[in-house]
């Protein structure tokens, strides 16, 4: 069979239907595949302009994907190029976790956070056994299926870890995500900042909110209370490291006054400064937190998601049955998302000084920063019922090429 | 054993590796597709020329199995050459990675098809992009004589289909350095006891080291190795080849830390032998004239049945790329509507073909 005829016939056997989300790389459309009746997500990713050819995101996650098959971790089902566009097809996944924790209306009881941590750590832990870091954890990458189930997508910054000596680049994650040492410019590092993401995600759901919301690398730092060299002796040999204002850690129990008391316990191990100590996913998945009562919630159905949107489908059978109830705050673009959606999306303030070089940020004066928090971490600053808390630093594609061209490969030439 | 389960779950195992049944069954059936495809093309292309004496035609002389093997061979040794012409010379797995990919791909297509010198470039450059080992296209282009940036471009759609997207190539170097690095621990533990002299290991262990690491980039990537052994086997069987006694030694020592499976130790060492020999039995084309020879006989003889249709991969792109413009941006109800109709029609034509291999060329030939 000629491949032509190949990839007609697989891009044949599947039917589009709506736009789901516009991402950096192309659009992703809902699509039904003829051939199972099986709803899909497929990612077109438009190749016409790139003098590469295939681009690096779309490889790596191909790539990647392809090696990593789990219940947790979003299924890559098929690719095929059709009319000179690659297009990826993926499981349908119904919302994401970002959505479920700015949803209001949803209560999220103990047993439920615990049963959404579980699965972000489980999707974790096989990425890690197979020397995978993710590096862009956060919960909108954090996608849930028509079965509750939680997988990790977006694999787009992922890549192979665990050859000695390899250097990375430290501009990974949105910041609010980034661990301590790669806010101090590492570019050695680990499975340790994968952990220290799934730490925010889960304060995050704890909290309902951001939790470390820095609005620069040093501010995100200081945001949670200095670390000591004590608590972190290899601290001061980091590329970006320097000595700011100590501001005391504020105990985590008077940041969280209704978690428990294992929870407080993973946490904090999940927290720890230094990443030599810092909890493994694996450990945190045998933490006595996921075996004490109450147990967690058993994904099918009964966890708490947003409500289904309604569909170009049904959308008639609304027009007789006109909402009611509390208006869902949610913005209706958020929880209609199925895929990941990337950078540029939200208009974000912050990503001008993003990647600024915060070098000379972090030399224009600790003290400003200090000073503006007096001493309360900036986690605490607005309210719950407050304004709409500061848009989401994400990794824009201006970043992305930036990562792709300068630091990420290899520093194979000398510069 | 928990490296084992991880390395059955890699792609490699799960749609990359055969017994030698398996592999030769593939290759005749991909050959035999091939064949029928250019006697088919060829007929076309002499049939549109003049009506008359269409069955007159003696069919084409086409390539074996084995001369399509040999063709093969020689994209795996460009692809190491333009590595060396290269001003930053990718390291040694990202080229085996290029090498793979090439042989992955022609376990389904033919040469006949497309001569590798269409594929290698652009498996080349995928290899670096998929490793993470970031060079320019312009500038990659320009280290290549006579090949253009859309060379490189064009057939990365058709490469990726046939590796079926399975980008990821486990390699056996960084097992014989860790086995190496292993082999020379416990000799500095034995030499602490009994006071040898540890220079003499140590620089046996370093003449095994470059002799078996020679083996991995030469003979282990000409032969089918990687179809047929894992990682680990193939970095065994290249220090058996290098020192044999050493390799014996290790899996000697490994084994006696895993008392009572003495069935399996049994087992891999004969495996390990077996590779072993399909490492030792590699000649290089470069030592051998009459290789060289042949291969150029082959060559010629592909000149004469190579796929009329299949010569232009750019002008294809070109086309599709055409296509989507005319095409414009699909949308509105209606033309939904139509397309869905136009899949529905297609699929029933297909069917109705009952050709499981989808119609014949018409699709292609301009």
């Amino acid at each position: 069979m000629t491949e032509l005829d190949l990839s007609k016939k697989v891009a044949d056997r599947y039917l589009k239907r709506e736009v789901l989300g516009e991402g950096t790389y192309g659009v992703v459309y809902k699509a039904i595949d003829t051939k199972t009746g099986q709803v899909v997500a497929i990612k077109k990713i438009r190749i016409g302009k790139q003098k590469e050819g295939v681009n690096f995101t779309a490889l790596r996650e191909i790539k990647l994907l392809k090696e990593l098959k789990d219940p947790n971790i979003i299924e890559l089902i098929d690719a095929f190029p059709h009319k000179g566009n690659l297009h990826l097809v993926f499981e349908f996944m119904e919302t994401d976790l970002e959505a479920v924790i700015r949803d209001r209306n949803i209560f999220l009881s103990p047993a439920d956070i615990k049963s959404y941590l579980q699965m972000t750590l489980k999707g974790l832990a096989i990425c890690h056994k197979k020397w995978v870091l993710h590096r862009d954890m956060k919960p909108n990458n954090l996608l849930i299926g028509p079965n509750g189930q939680l997988k990790l997508a977006d694999f787009g910054l992922a890549r192979i870890f665990g050859s000695p000596d390899r250097r990375f680049t430290h501009q990974v994650f949105a910041r609010w995500y980034r661990a301590p040492e790669l806010l101090f410019g590492t570019k050695q590092y680990g499975p340790a900042v994968d952990v220290w993401a799934a730490a925010c995600i889960f304060a995050e759901l704890l909290l309902r909110r951001p939790f470390l919301q820095g609005s620069s690398d040093i501010d995100q730092l200081a945001a949670f209370g200095t670390p000591t060299a004590s608590q972190w002796p290899d601290m001061a040999y980091l590329p970006d490291y320097v000595e700011y204002q100590y501001v005391p850690a504020p105990p985590l129990r008077s940041l969280f006054p209704m978690a428990s008391d294992d929870a407080l316990d993973l946490l904090a191990k999940m927290f720890t400064y230094d990443p030599k100590i810092r909890i493994s996913v694996q450990q945190a998945l045998e933490h006595r937190y996921f075996s004490s009562a109450p147990l967690p919630t058993v994904p099918d159905k009964l966890l708490p998601r947003p409500a289904p949107k309604r569909e170009s489908l049904n959308s008639r059978t609304s027009d007789f049955n006109p909402p009611e109830g509390p208006t869902v705050l949610s913005p209706p673009r958020k929880s209609r998302r199925v895929m990941p959606e990337r950078e540029g999306f939200e208009g974000n303030a912050n990503q001008n000084d993003k990647f600024d070089d915060h070098v000379s940020e972090v030399r224009t004066g600790p003290g400003e920063h200090t000073s503006r928090n007096e001493q309360v971490p900036m986690s605490l600053d607005f309210s719950i019922f407050g304004a709409r808390p500061p848009n989401r630093p994400t990794i824009n594609s201006a970043d992305r090429t930036h990562l792709k061209r300068k630091l990420d490969l290899e520093f194979q030439h000398p510069e | 054993m928990l490296e084992d389960d991880t390395y059955r779950a890699s792609s490699q195992y799960r749609h990359w590796s055969f017994t030698t049944a398996q592999l030769q069954e593939t290759r005749t059936k991909t050959n035999q597709f091939a064949v029928e495809r250019v006697q088919a093309a060829f007929q076309r292309v002499h049939s549109n020329g003049n009506h008359e004496n269409e069955n007159d035609k003696p069919p084409i002389d086409t390539l074996t199995v084995d001369e399509e093997l040999a063709i093969i061979r020689w994209g795996c040794g460009m692809i190491i050459k333009i590595a060396e012409t290269m001003e930053f010379p990718p390291p040694q797995h990202i080229i085996a990675t290029a090498i793979q990919y090439l042989r992955r791909f022609y376990l389904t297509n033919s040469p006949m098809t497309y001569h590798p010198k269409q594929i290698m470039v652009c498996a080349f450059y995928l290899a670096l992009k998929a490793e993470h080992w970031y060079v320019a296209i312009g500038k990659f282009v320009s280290q290549l004589s006579n090949v253009s940036e859309d060379d490189v471009r064009a057939p990365e759609f058709l490469l990726m289909q046939g590796l079926r997207f399975t980008l990821d190539v486990r390699h056996p170097m960084r097992g014989l350095e860790g086995g190496i690095a292993e082999i020379r621990a416990s000799a500095d533990q034995i030499n602490c006891l009994t006071g040898q002299n540890s220079e003499k290991i140590k620089k046996r262990c370093e003449a095994a080291y470059y002799n078996a690491r020679q083996l991995l980039k030469g003979a282990a990537q000409m032969t089918d190795a990687y179809f047929l052994y894992t990682p680990a086997q193939i970095w065994l069987a290249a220090l058996h080849v290098a020192d044999q006694e050493l390799a014996r030694d290790f899996i000697d020592t490994t084994f006696d830390r895993l008392a009572g499976h003495d069935d399996v130790k049994v087992r891999i060492q004969s495996t390990v032998e077996s590779c072993a020999q399909l490492l030792k039995d590699y000649k290089s084309p470069d030592d051998d004239k009459a290789v060289r020879q042949e291969l150029a006989r082959i060559n010629k003889k592909l000149k004469k049945c190579q796929d009329p249709e299949k010569t232009d991969i750019v002008g294809v792109a070109r086309a599709k790329a055409a296509e989507k413009r005319d095409n414009g941006i699909e949308g509105s109800d209606a033309e939904a509507e139509k397309k869905l109709k136009k899949r529905r029609l297609e699929k029933e034509r297909l069917e109705k073909d009952g050709d499981v291999f989808g119609p014949d060329l018409k699709n292609v030939s301009r």
